[in-house]
């Protein structure tokens, strides 16, 4: 068997997954109009930063901690990191100093590349410092470097969005102890009770990818998103079978789905 | 500020009142301990019954995912994994993608001495700090060497008896993670190759590891202090995490005390007409 | 650069995903190896990339002492003094009794203290804003006090019937919305991979251009 055992089903969910996503990047490609709802976080984006000029502080970026080569991380760093192109450039924008704190060693390159990048287009690339981005050691040094970086600099926006443990609550607050206008974002499930507490805006779980895909808006970024609808539902119709066929004992459909 | 009545006083309350008094109910009980009993809850005597399956010459592998940070919480736990294990006849191999794994180990060893007794090599290796998640692990599932060609002390893999034995996923009995870290092993050894996967985690982490429980991805579950309380209870050891279960007490009602009085303005001003 | 950004940032990702993706579904003769040797360079990567901490580590630090940066530069000297000495002490032998010590009694301590920290921002932030405004709210509310007296023994003191409620709160009631959540995550991560490989996110490359 070409195909390995046990793999078959997951093998044409992942591919029939790839075919509605082309379908549907197509059909917005040809005129289809589908829409991303509001995400109130990402529309807060302009509103931190015009917050920020106003009052003449910094906004403060934290993409979280992990490693951008992890599966359990390493998406939700990249699309933290493409909220933060978008953040970059409204902060180049209206000149307001953009500093970004990391554990992520594997993503500095992505994350000076996107500042830089978006700093360029603004037309401002000589206002890009490599200074404000501090790569720090680990975890625990993060959070007391932070703290600190809050205490003295005072920000008056701050986005903690990408993959989230402990330290959310630690800097959710410490931001909130200067009146920080928050924005947060997180597939770690845990973690979201504490951001939602603790800050302004929270994107939840999927959201953080849908916001990287509005962030685009073109049809190769919607159109799938749009087709993500479509799996659910047939996901959906899965689970209903599978509870109805499961207790009169046809078990059919586990025997298939295990394929 | 003479007008202010008392739950505008608890609405405002300063942080640094409650601060004082985390400190105030976590000091008492370690000084003066009550001893309140521990229930034993199922998850953990789950993972508990299944080190307790594993045979003579069994390899398991031990992720030792914890930084010195969550010592209080699993460290405990993972000294009763430890003995258990060892009595068990089990080899054990340890490593951790933790930065500081290597302080992690020799405090390991500090708290189980029956380590000592082990041959180093045969029954016991200590592979070190590894890098890349969920991209090692899977590594790791076909060719151990290629991840960790030297053990912590620079014994190329090799010369290392008990490493010929477990170089892939199919040669080891279980995995045990501690802290986090669980989702690669779930999904690049457990789902992938069938091995048995069980941990402890933070108790943060509770909520997140009760689904891959309920589905039977992992075995066993020890969460937080008490997880760890209760696996010393099972194994007859009472040590630091029962200790500490008293402070967890304390602390979790002046917790519940606290949300209670934060919410007396607020029906304060339900009952007045309020916002 | 332009090359880069332009050709090989778009056909790189496609062709390690098609090797690893390929290499996990079909049992293809040859195909395990290169997907083993990708999985190294990730490995690799994973430890260059700390040594790229330790130069940037330096350079910030480096700077703030060089340009006397005011509030700054007295703890950039600290932080270069201290990662020096650990650095050279584990060059001599990181089993060494100073090592050690600095280990045991600096960075261990300094690590248990900012973990612990964690307590005490979690009451100030529940103090603030678990708050019963709605029904919603106080029914979560309600189920949290539960969930905390489940897992703290005094819960049972004062009522058996807590760690009934509280475990079926932590299984039957909270695993279908946990499992929805997690399955959406999933469905999330996977349009992302497939927006990545076919080059159409490139957002994390400044702006979305």
């Amino acid at each position: 068997m070409l195909i390995k055992d046990g793999r078959i089903i997951a093998f044409v969910l992942l591919f029939g997954s790839f075919v509605l996503y082309y379908l549907f990047t197509r059909m917005m490609e040809q005129g289809k109009n589908f829409k991303i709802r509001t995400l109130a976080p990402l529309e807060a984006l302009p509103e931190a930063v015009g917050r920020c000029a106003e009052m003449g502080r910094p906004i403060f970026y934290m993409p979280g901690i992990g490693t951008s080569l992890s599966l359990s991380s390493g998406a939700y760093i990249l699309a933290g990191i493409t909220v933060l192109g978008r953040l970059a450039r409204f902060a180049a924008k209206a000149g307001v100093k953009l500093r970004l704190f990391t554990v992520t060693i594997d993503a500095m390159p992505l994350i000076q590349e996107t500042i830089r990048n978006a700093y360029a287009l603004e037309g401002k690339v000589e206002e890009y410092n490599d200074d404000d981005i501090e790569l720090i050691a680990n975890q625990s040094s993060l959070v007391s470097r932070y703290i600190g970086a809050v205490q003295r600099e005072n920000p008056a926006g701050a986005c903690l969005i990408g993959y989230l443990a402990y330290e959310s609550v630690v800097l959710a607050e410490a931001g909130n102890l200067v009146g920080a206008l928050q924005i947060s974002g997180t597939v770690n499930l845990y973690q979201i009770p504490f951001l939602v507490a603790s800050t302004d805006y929270t994107l939840i779980m999927e959201e953080l990818f849908a916001a990287a895909a509005a962030v685009s808006g073109d049809a190769g970024a919607v159109g799938p998103i749009a087709a993500e609808d479509v799996i659910k539902l047939v996901s959906l119709g899965i689970m209903i079978l599978g509870m109805i066929l499961a207790p009169i004992g046809i078990k059919f459909l586990v025997n298939l789905l295990r394929l | 500020m003479a007008n202010q009545t008392i739950f505008d006083r608890l609405d405002k309350l300063d942080r640094r009142v409650y601060y004082w008094l985390i400190v105030l109910v976590i000091t008492w009980p370690l000084i003066s301990p009550i001893g309140l009993p521990i229930t034993i809850k199922p998850s953990t005597r789950a993972l508990y019954g299944g080190l307790q399956t594993v045979q003579e010459g069994d390899v398991v592998l031990i992720d030792i995912f914890m930084s010195v940070s969550t010592w209080p919480e699993c460290m405990g736990g993972l000294v009763v994994e430890t003995n258990t294990l060892i009595d068990r006849g089990a080899r054990l191999v340890y490593m951790g993608n933790s930065v500081d794994v290597a302080r992690s180990w020799d405090r390991l060893k500090e708290l189980v001495p029956k380590l000592q007794t082990l041959e180093y090599g045969e029954d016991v290796v200590f592979l070190g700090y590894y890098a890349g998640e969920d991209a090692a692990a899977a590594q790791m599932a076909v060719d151990m060497s290629s991840v960790f060609p030297a053990d912590h002390y620079g014994r190329p893999i090799a010369e290392i008896p008990l490493m010929s034995d477990a170089n892939r996923a199919a040669d080891f009995a279980m995995v045990l993670f501690t802290a986090e870290g669980e989702v690669k092993w779930i999904q690049q050894w457990g789902a992938a190759y069938g091995v048995p996967v069980a941990g402890m985690g933070i108790a943060m982490k509770g909520s997140a590891l009760a689904p891959y429980l309920a589905s039977g991805d992992i075995f066993g579950l020890a969460v937080g202090v008490r997880g760890a309380a209760e696996l010393e209870a099972l194994a007859g050891m009472p040590a630091a995490a029962t200790k500490t279960m008293d402070a967890i007490s304390s602390t979790h009602l002046l917790f519940v005390i606290l949300i209670i009085l934060a919410n007396l303005p607020v029906i304060y001003s339900k009952i007045k007409g309020g916002n | 650069m332009s090359f880069i950004k332009s050709t090989a940032f778009k056909y790189i990702p496609i062709l390690v995903f098609a090797i690893i993706i390929a290499d996990y579904f079909f049992a293809i003769s040859g195909l395990g190896s290169i997907a083993e040797a990708l999985r190294q360079f990730a490995v690799v990567i994973s430890n260059i990339a700390l040594g790229l901490g330790v130069i940037s580590l330096l350079k910030i630090h480096g700077k703030n002492v060089q340009r006397r940066v005011e509030g700054r530069w007295l703890y950039s000297i600290v932080t270069i003094v201290t990662f020096l000495t650990v650095f050279i002490l584990g060059l001599i032998n990181t089993n060494g009794e100073q090592y050690q010590w600095a280990f045991r009694n600096v960075y261990t301590t300094l690590e248990q203290t900012m973990y612990a920290s964690t307590g005490f921002f979690i009451v100030s932030s529940a103090y603030r804003a678990f708050r019963a405004r709605n029904i919603d709210a106080a029914l979560l509310l309600i189920s949290g006090c539960i969930v905390v007296f489940t897992n703290a023994p005094i819960g049972e003191v004062i009522w058996s019937g807590f760690p009934v409620i509280g475990d079926w709160l932590l299984g039957p009631g909270q695993l279908p919305g946990y499992r929805v959540l997690m399955l959406i995550a999933g469905f999330g991560t996977i349009v992302y991979a497939y927006r990545v490989i076919t080059g159409n996110e490139r957002g994390f490359f400044g702006g979305g251009e």
